[in-house]
């Protein structure tokens, strides 16, 4: 490579890292912890209301009674089945010109702006909208692309010497190489992992907006619609006009499940299903449901909802490649096809790739740093600032909203009221307090805070709640893994105070005096 | 750095949706069968025409390849489109 090729590359890879790094930060974080949202959610609700046994009758009940009183929701409603973790809701969908839910024990459809979320599902919307309604995630979608065009420019720039540099870890006294190494170490080790998000998290934000423009440029309008059959089992059909009973939810659902296992799926555990052209004798019935032992685990089962007999199959060993690898965009992102062990390597590699961002961020200060004189550039202060108060601001502000949540279900308010805005106050709190206290103390401070609360509220909710080891210990498992965190905190907190006290004096990461 | 970005996010991104329907279209055994396939195709591609434009010498050099290339992508696929079954309507 041209060494001008190569210097150009490296200026995308700064520009790109910049622009989508901060974002990436805070998705990968939050992406971490999302994968245990079902084990935070555990943890979040500690004395869940008591599950009625017939959430299913209730569903079919309201289902009836929606598509009475809008009679256009017959072209397709459906509901949520039953879960297993505390916020899990049983509710009804259905299109009317738009999509409309309505919970079970909601009296009338939710309103657009009404957006309550307990902390498990806002730690995960943060992870792939920001906490940005409605175009958050198009930003995080973008957010991707330009991911995937800085992991190719970093990869291109260091290919020449990959080998040799691959288990080279520099410590001394040019910092700048350390940075270097352990940047490049954690990007190549963990390439296959960040290629893989780099292009699921495009297509899970895209897909549809690809659909498009794919419909518009290269397929003559005919892509659109197909594609539900491309990605449900859904067949086209026209009503009849001639009224049916329908099927219960709960027979087709136990239908489509011995359907799929004779169909060859390793198990079928159904989560949504819904009806076409309800209450018509042509209406079908689509389940969709997860399977084991397979990379993609989600798959479909479509019958009448007459007569029940099979109108079509896409489950794993019985599916095409479009479901198959539809499947396996969310397999591979949301890290289902594995056991636990899968799910902690995807947490892992998940924190080191917040650490991968946040160790780019240095590296750019590092770079451009003033040897000669303790007054940095302003560029360089600036995003010191930046990096302190957004990156280390938003695992500060996520270990104050897991306090709030204690605090709140502890006091018998409602949590879901208030996580988002504590969480967005917290991340200002924590952004001014770095433009106050400059990034060099205000990183020791916004570690040592996330050490100190992520200790405090594991040992208030073991003080409070007991061990919890009921439900597979779930929330003892979040406890343990909040001690483990605010360890490591600690120790990032010492080092960083070690280093501001007695490393060189001519970098935004010194204290004077 | 600018005239770069904006040759590859804007001409990389028509060439990858010609590049991956013009392979849809021509893909033997039925187009519908390799839609979402395709999609999945598209991001990377896209990624990699946008590092490409970055690896012209200059700027006008980028946008006059990646022009060309999206003239004769998009012919390819009027062709293709007039003259292969295409997608069930």
């Amino acid at each position: 490579m041209r060494a001008e090729t190569r210097r150009r590359l490296t200026e995308l890879h700064t520009w790109t890292g910049l622009i989508a790094g901060f974002a990436l930060f805070i998705a990968f974080y939050a992406g971490a912890l999302s994968v245990f949202h079902d084990e935070i959610d555990t943890w979040a609700v500690p004395h869940p209301p008591a599950v009625s046994t017939n959430l299913v009758a209730r569903g079919d009940a309201l289902m009836a009674k929606i598509v009475d009183e809008h009679p256009a929701a017959r072209a397709q409603i459906g509901m949520t089945l039953p879960g297993d973790h505390p916020s899990h809701e049983v509710a009804v969908y259905w299109f009317d010109k738009d999509w409309h839910v309505q919970g079970l024990d909601d009296a009338k459809p939710r309103g657009e702006d009404d957006e309550r979320e307990g902390l498990a599902d806002f730690v995960y919307s943060l992870h792939y909208t920001l906490g940005i309604p409605e175009l958050g995630i198009y930003l995080m979608g973008l957010v991707s692309i330009v991911y995937g065009v800085a992991l190719l420019s970093g990869v291109l720039i260091h290919l020449p010497h990959l080998v040799q540099d691959l288990f080279a870890l520099r410590p001394g006294r040019n910092l700048k190489r350390l940075w270097q190494d352990a940047h490049n170490v954690i990007g190549i080790l963990s390439l296959p992992f960040h290629v893989i998000f780099a292009i699921t998290g495009a297509l899970i934000c895209l897909m549809t907006i690809a659909m498009v423009a794919f419909n518009v440029m290269a397929f003559d309008g005919k892509l659109v619609p197909l594609e539900d059959s491309l990605t449900g089992a859904s067949p086209t059909i026209t009503a009849s006009k001639v009224q049916a009973p329908m099927l219960p939810p709960h027979v087709a659902v136990e239908k489509a499940r011995a359907v799929a296992l004779a169909s060859g799926a390793e198990g079928f555990d159904p989560d949504y299903m819904r009806y076409l052209q309800y209450g018509d004798r042509n209406a079908a019935v689509e389940v969709r449901g997860r399977s084991g032992k397979t990379l993609g685990e989600y798959g479909s089962v479509a019958l009448s909802a007459v007569d029940g007999r099979v109108l079509r199959v896409q489950v794993t060993g019985a599916r095409d490649a479009n479901h198959a690898t539809y499947a396996a965009i969310f397999g591979l992102h949301f890290g289902t096809f594995g056991g636990t062990a899968v799910k902690w390597l995807y947490f892992l590699l998940g924190l080191a790739g917040a650490f991968l961002f946040y160790s780019g961020n240095l590296l750019y200060i590092e770079s451009r740093r003033k040897r000669r004189s303790a007054d940095q550039p302003l560029k360089v202060r600036a995003m010191a600032t930046a990096t302190v108060g957004l990156c280390l601001g938003s695992c500060a502000a996520i270990a104050v909203t897991f306090c709030a949540n204690l605090v709140a279900a502890a006091s018998g308010a409602d949590a879901t009221m208030i996580v988002k805005p504590v969480f967005f106050v917290a991340l200002a709190a924590a952004f001014g307090w770095t433009l106050w206290r400059r990034p060099a103390r205000a990183a020791v401070d916004l570690l040592w805070l996330t050490a100190a609360l992520s200790l405090a509220v594991a040992i208030a909710d073991i003080a409070l709640h007991g061990l919890r080891v009921e439900g597979g210990g779930a929330a003892l498992a979040v406890n343990i893994t909040c001690i483990g965190m605010a360890v490591g905190f600690a120790s990032l907190a010492r080092a960083t105070a070690r280093r501001a006290r007695s490393g060189d004096m001519n970098s935004v990461w010194a204290v004077a005096g | 750095m600018i005239g770069r970005s904006l040759a590859g996010v804007l001409l990389g991104l028509t060439l990858a949706i010609a590049l991956t329907g013009l392979a849809v279209l021509c893909w033997p055994g039925g187009s519908i069968r390799v839609l979402v396939p395709a999609v999945v195709v598209f991001f990377p591609l896209y990624m990699v025409l946008i590092l490409a434009a970055f690896l012209y010498r200059t700027a006008s050099r980028a946008w006059g390849w990646m022009a060309v290339a999206n003239l004769a992508a998009f012919a390819a696929l009027w062709i293709a489109q007039r003259t292969l079954p295409g997608l069930p309507s």
